[in-house]
């Protein structure tokens, strides 16, 4: 790794970091109860695209564990971890085959994220009834995903040219 | 076709997919009749069964190591009227409503459902 590097991908921890935040704070209250927006994934996904898998990993688990210690508890961190490696996974996996652009790349994500913490609560709960509401998540995080992958390319476009290789 | 064009067709595609399987999801498990009683399950172990129509107005607290929530039955209906978890899920849940999801709060592994019996 490079210094330049580094310094890239701390940034953009931070600004998964201020995006958790931002999404903690936010009033606005959801239709599904425990929808989000998912805006740290678009500091993951450009860290993916920028860099590789490992650089997103990274990213992705220190800003879990700083937000996670910062505004969350010890299960949230842990449901943070299944729904962040899940759908990491899914997203470098698909971008290696080129089958799609970011926007589906980055609803994948969505959708996959949801299903990892859905199934580390399945078993914390030790309950299949809530699937129902997988089935809600699912759709807010395929529509949540793909809006952030529109703005990710849009990012993605412009950051490419002046990021530290 | 050009290779966006692919690309942003498969993308439509898949969402489609998704929104078809949620929908089947929904069919599927929306169907059972969720009985009468009402369940309040921590970590898995049942802490109270309610009829709610024979319950008086009242307040339970439940505790756990990470923190607490404060169960309210009020006029026959059961919500979480307070907790101390950091997403406050629980409480913008409102009152349980039969044919809709269970209350959960996550980070308290705390569930409220209605259950045959």
């Amino acid at each position: 790794m490079t210094s330049g590097k580094i310094a890239t991908c701390a940034l953009l921890t931070t600004v998964a970091m201020v995006l958790s935040y931002v999404e903690a704070m936010m009033p606005i209250p959801f239709p599904v109860p425990g929808m989000k927006l998912g805006l740290a994934n678009l500091a993951i996904i450009l860290v993916l695209y920028l860099y590789s898998w490992r650089e997103a990993l990274l990213v992705s688990v220190v800003r879990i564990l700083l937000s996670g210690f910062l505004f969350g508890n010890v299960m949230s961190i842990a449901f943070s971890l299944a729904g962040g490696f899940l759908s990491l996974l899914l997203m470098a996996l698909i971008k290696k085959t080129k089958w799609l652009p970011m926007m589906g790349i980055s609803m994948i994500g969505g959708v996959t994220h949801n299903l990892g913490q859905l199934i580390v609560a399945m078993i914390v709960l030790q309950t299949t009834k809530i699937g129902y509401y997988f089935a809600a998540l699912m759709v807010t995080g395929a529509i949540t995903g793909l809006l952030i992958g529109l703005l990710g390319s849009a990012i993605y476009e412009r950051l490419k040219k002046v990021a530290v290789k | 076709m050009g290779a966006k064009k692919k690309q942003l067709l498969l993308t439509g595609i898949l969402f489609i997919a998704i929104l078809a399987i949620a929908a089947i999801i929904m069919l599927v498990s929306g169907r059972k009749d969720p009985g009468q009683m009402v369940r309040v399950t921590q970590d898995g172990q049942v802490l109270y069964t309610f009829d709610l129509s024979k319950e008086a107005d009242q307040t339970y607290k439940v505790e756990c190591p990470e923190g607490y929530n404060i169960i309210a039955i009020k006029d026959h209906k059961i919500s979480v009227s307070e907790a101390d978890c950091p997403d406050h899920i629980c409480i913008s849940m409102g009152e349980l409503v039969k044919d809709s999801l269970p209350i959960v709060c996550m980070p308290h592994r705390l569930m409220i459902e209605y259950v045959e019996e």
